[in-house]
């Protein structure tokens, strides 16, 4: 089974396997989305209209990392409908994940949500960052920044985990930024220094914003 | 008051970001600039605070010195 292809503009770090990813980037902003077994289209972070649907199913014997029911819904602009789910479970997938054990056979072999150019012919990681994140040190200012615009932290920190290895260097304070979108749909950036004090499994996170909406197009 | 529910202009030592409030906000926007952030009015564009990184090479250290860290407001400098 192939993922179908995705509208313009989004493109999944794993489009070869049939596991479902859990992220992919539109204009550069990380979004992250789970399909599963029982959701035809489904997305999540994106907003209405946004047309990031895809049709998938997840592996048999895969155990449900989403919420059993949607958290939204929405028609998107072909008509269709398109669920959210909140996931549940990220650290203990993402760890499974960033540990780098192979994929079984049936769920395609690979490294899930992995950029090809980390995996190995017989979908061994290659991972060239090595540790997985693990802890996050919130400054006084980002921790403010974060409650005063009302940023979840968990998801805050689930965009760095997920985003770091398409990272990019920042130019002002703080050696790294990312871009993600929180599950209401607001886009923010975040920088963070990596690693802290020869600590690969640790970062610092400096700042965060909103973006402005640039739209998805 | 819970300290977080004030805003007031700190200097966070560690990652050397002054942060100077100048308006009331409740929904921002955020403009990258080269030297930091600002952040505007959802609705009517006004700047609502600066956000300034490597703030001890753009202000006076006797300056930055008297503002309080972001978690402490109370440890400002007497004058």
């Amino acid at each position: 089974m192939a993922l179908p292809d995705f509208c313009a503009g989004v493109r999944s770090c794993h489009p070869s396997t049939p596991i479902l990813f859990e992220r992919c980037l539109i204009n550069r902003r990380l979004v992250i989305g789970l399909p599963t077994t029982t959701v035809r289209q489904t997305s999540f972070g994106s907003r209405p209209g946004a047309r990031m649907t895809w049709s998938a199913r997840r592996p048999s014997g895969a155990s449900s990392i989403t919420t059993p029911t949607p958290t939204r819904s929405w028609e998107s602009s072909s008509g269709k409908q398109v669920n959210a789910y909140r996931q549940t479970c990220w650290r203990r997938f993402l760890v499974r994940r960033n540990r780098l054990a192979p994929l079984p056979a049936e769920r395609g072999g690979g490294i899930c949500g992995l950029p090809s150019e980390v995996r190995g012919v017989r979908g061994e990681a290659l991972a060239p960052w090595g540790a997985v994140i693990e802890r996050f040190y919130w400054t006084d200012h980002a921790g403010r920044r974060a409650w005063e615009r009302k940023f979840d932290r968990f998801e805050v920190e689930m965009t760095i985990r997920l985003g770091h290895d398409g990272r990019i260097r920042n130019d002002g304070r703080a050696d790294w930024r990312v871009s993600g979108e929180c599950f209401d749909g607001r886009v923010f950036e975040v920088v963070y220094d990596h690693p802290v004090e020869d600590d690969a499994e640790r970062v610092r996170i400096v700042s965060i914003w909103e973006m402005e909406d640039r739209g998805l197009s | 008051m819970n300290w977080k529910e004030e805003r007031f202009a700190y200097w966070e030592r560690e990652t050397d970001i002054a942060w100077i409030p100048t308006a009331p906000a409740k929904f921002v926007k955020s403009e990258k600039t080269t030297w930091g952030i600002v952040d505007h009015d959802e609705d009517t564009g006004e700047v609502t605070a600066l956000e300034i990184w490597d703030a001890s090479k753009v202000f006076p250290a006797e300056m930055l010195e008297r503002l309080p860290e972001p978690g402490r407001p109370g440890s400002a400098k007497a004058a």
